[in-house]
């Protein structure tokens, strides 16, 4: 079954097109990573799918239903960001009996383990909190609330990277207990690497790959050797990015779909090929220029 | 992972639950105004003065109507915020969609005139019994009223109340569509009672409205008057922010 899905999906926001006819569908019990660079319609896509904002053209169904106003899909999914302003009167234990009065699954007992491992005061108010602290209080709150789709966007904003660890740990373990449908919004990949199964990139609010991370890990090659020779094999190819190394050497990362001559080739021209981490191929496909920053600086 | 199934009515309740705790500071500041309404109070509402075979008598009145025109005047305000961007953020927390946070609201609302309505008509008993202390010299007469009348006093400001709240509901809603309202609305009103003056005749738009509620005798045509109003008013603050969009 979809738990969701986005049929040509657009949002204008105040003249620019934030998101263009963005079509795509996820699984239910899956965990999807939602990257792009920022600006590029992340946070946007999200809202829409929680039901915060409505899209300007296409449609978009969440639990085959139309998520915007909608209080069914309300009370199935949970949307965690570092934007949760919580009511200045109320302490953070308030605020966790109150998520636990709303949410069907809330898991109390979870919430009060969680809170004690990172050494809450829940006497505190939400406002005080540190940035770090507010993002690791508003992951508890996602976690606890158990909803069969839980949106977080950008989570770890301003977590210390022991806790973002950590988050990560409880996330995955969370989800191996209770399976539910998880999309998590993020810039850094290779954090979230080990977590996904998915990966949904998007690119000026467009769709630019939407595959399992196996085929992502797939998905590119980089050739690096002599200058000419690398490119008389990658002239007709797309580039996604390259780099000069030394004087005559160059890096090159192409689509991996070399012919077996080609790769013969690449022997003869004593060219090493090498598998594209991950994280990579996501920053040279959103990069916007071929050479990256370099490019800025290179005026030559 | 099983989806729940929730009923709208379940929600608003759990809502005005949340609001009731939220939103302690409409109750701090109700006790503040009231406060400030009684201390304005002692100075007394009216002065009559008259000379006789040359003594002089002087007649101050002293009512706790300001109270109550206080806690209306907090009602005005109070439903006006909680329309702002941020206590509507407060609601998308947590499960809802806005038919459930405006009906919610108009519940917290409700809720809040009752608690202005009785605590006004209560001040101004407060009031009397410190003047009966503070003016001990002087030669005060104070009316009794009956329990059915302190009831019916309270019933009647919370209408009052529930009425000012309404509008500032509606003006905070209209307000939230387009800040320009926010800027149309006083301009208007004001613009009108200026020109108004300038011609010597009587404001029009104003004037009517208050002579609608407040010559009205039977109480119940007011209540009727007052909850037909203040229905229309909440239907199309809901009708309004129906389709408006949320923590953009």
């Amino acid at each position: 079954m979809n738990v969701i899905e986005c049929k040509e999906v657009s949002k204008v926001y105040h003249q620019k097109k934030a998101l263009s006819n963005l079509s795509f569908s996820i699984e239910e019990n899956k965990i999807t990573g939602l990257i792009g660079r920022n600006g590029a319609g992340k946070t946007t896509l999200l809202k829409i799918i929680a039901g915060f904002i409505h899209d300007t053209e296409g449609e978009t169904l969440v639990f085959g239903e139309e998520p915007f106003n909608n209080l069914h899909v309300s009370a199935n999914r949970i949307f965690i960001d570092d934007q949760m302003i919580f009511p200045h009167s109320l302490t953070l234990k308030d605020i966790l009996k109150t998520a636990a009065s709303f949410y069907h699954n809330w898991d109390n007992d979870l919430a009060e383990r969680l809170v004690s491992y990172y050494s809450f005061n829940l006497k505190q108010r939400h406002h005080h909190l540190s940035k770090g602290m507010k993002s690791t209080f508003n992951s508890i709150i996602g976690l606890a609330a158990r909803c069969p789709l839980t949106i977080f966007d950008e989570p770890t904003t301003g977590m210390d990277s022991s806790v973002r660890k950590d988050f990560y740990r409880s996330l995955l373990k969370e989800y191996l207990n209770f399976p539910r449908t998880i999309i998590l919004s993020s810039h850094l990949l290779n954090e979230i690497e080990d977590l996904l199964e998915d990966i949904l990139l998007i690119k000026d609010g467009e769709k630019c790959l939407h595959v399992s991370l196996e085929e992502l890990k797939e998905y590119a090659i980089a050739l690096n050797g002599d200058e000419e020779k690398v490119k008389e094999i990658t002239s007709n190819r797309e580039i996604l990015y390259e780099k000069k190394i030394g004087i005559n050497q160059l890096y090159v990362v192409v689509k991996n779909d070399l012919s077996l001559r080609e790769k013969e080739q690449t022997v003869f021209s004593n060219i090493e090929l090498s598998a594209v981490p991950s994280d990579d191929v996501c920053s040279y496909l959103t990069n916007k220029s071929i050479g990256g920053i370099d490019d800025v600086f290179n005026r030559g | 992972m099983f989806l729940t199934e929730v009923k709208l009515w379940d929600i608003v309740k759990k809502q005005t639950q949340y609001k009731l705790n939220a939103y302690l500071s409409v109750f701090s500041s109700l006790l503040f105004i009231q406060v400030v309404g009684i201390l304005f109070s002692t100075n007394g509402s009216g002065n009559t003065s008259m000379g006789f075979n040359g003594d002089s008598i002087n007649i101050r009145f002293l009512t706790g109507d300001l109270i109550i025109i206080f806690t209306i005047i907090w009602a005005l305000i109070s439903a006006i915020i909680i329309t702002t961007k941020a206590s509507r953020n407060d609601d998308f927390i947590f499960i809802s969609n806005r038919l459930s946070s405006n009906l919610s609201n108009i519940l917290f609302l409700i809720i809040a005139s009752i608690v202005g309505g009785v605590t006004s008509i209560l001040s101004g008993i407060f009031l009397k019994v410190i003047l009966l202390f503070v003016l001990k010299n002087d030669y005060t007469l104070g009316t009794l009223i009956s329990f059915q009348e302190l009831l019916l006093g309270m019933f009647v400001s919370f209408l009052y109340i529930i009425l000012f709240a309404a509008i500032g509901y509606f003006v905070g809603m209209v307000t939230q569509i387009s800040k320009w309202f926010g800027v149309l609305i006083p301009a208007l009103l004001i613009g009108n009672s200026i020109i108004s003056a300038n011609q010597g005749k009587e404001e029009f738009l104003v004037a009517e409205v208050v002579k609608f509620f407040a010559q009205e005798s039977s109480l119940l045509l007011f209540f009727a008057k007052v909850i037909f109003t203040s229905s229309i008013l909440f239907f199309l603050s809901v009708i309004l922010s129906n389709k408006m969009e949320v923590r953009k």
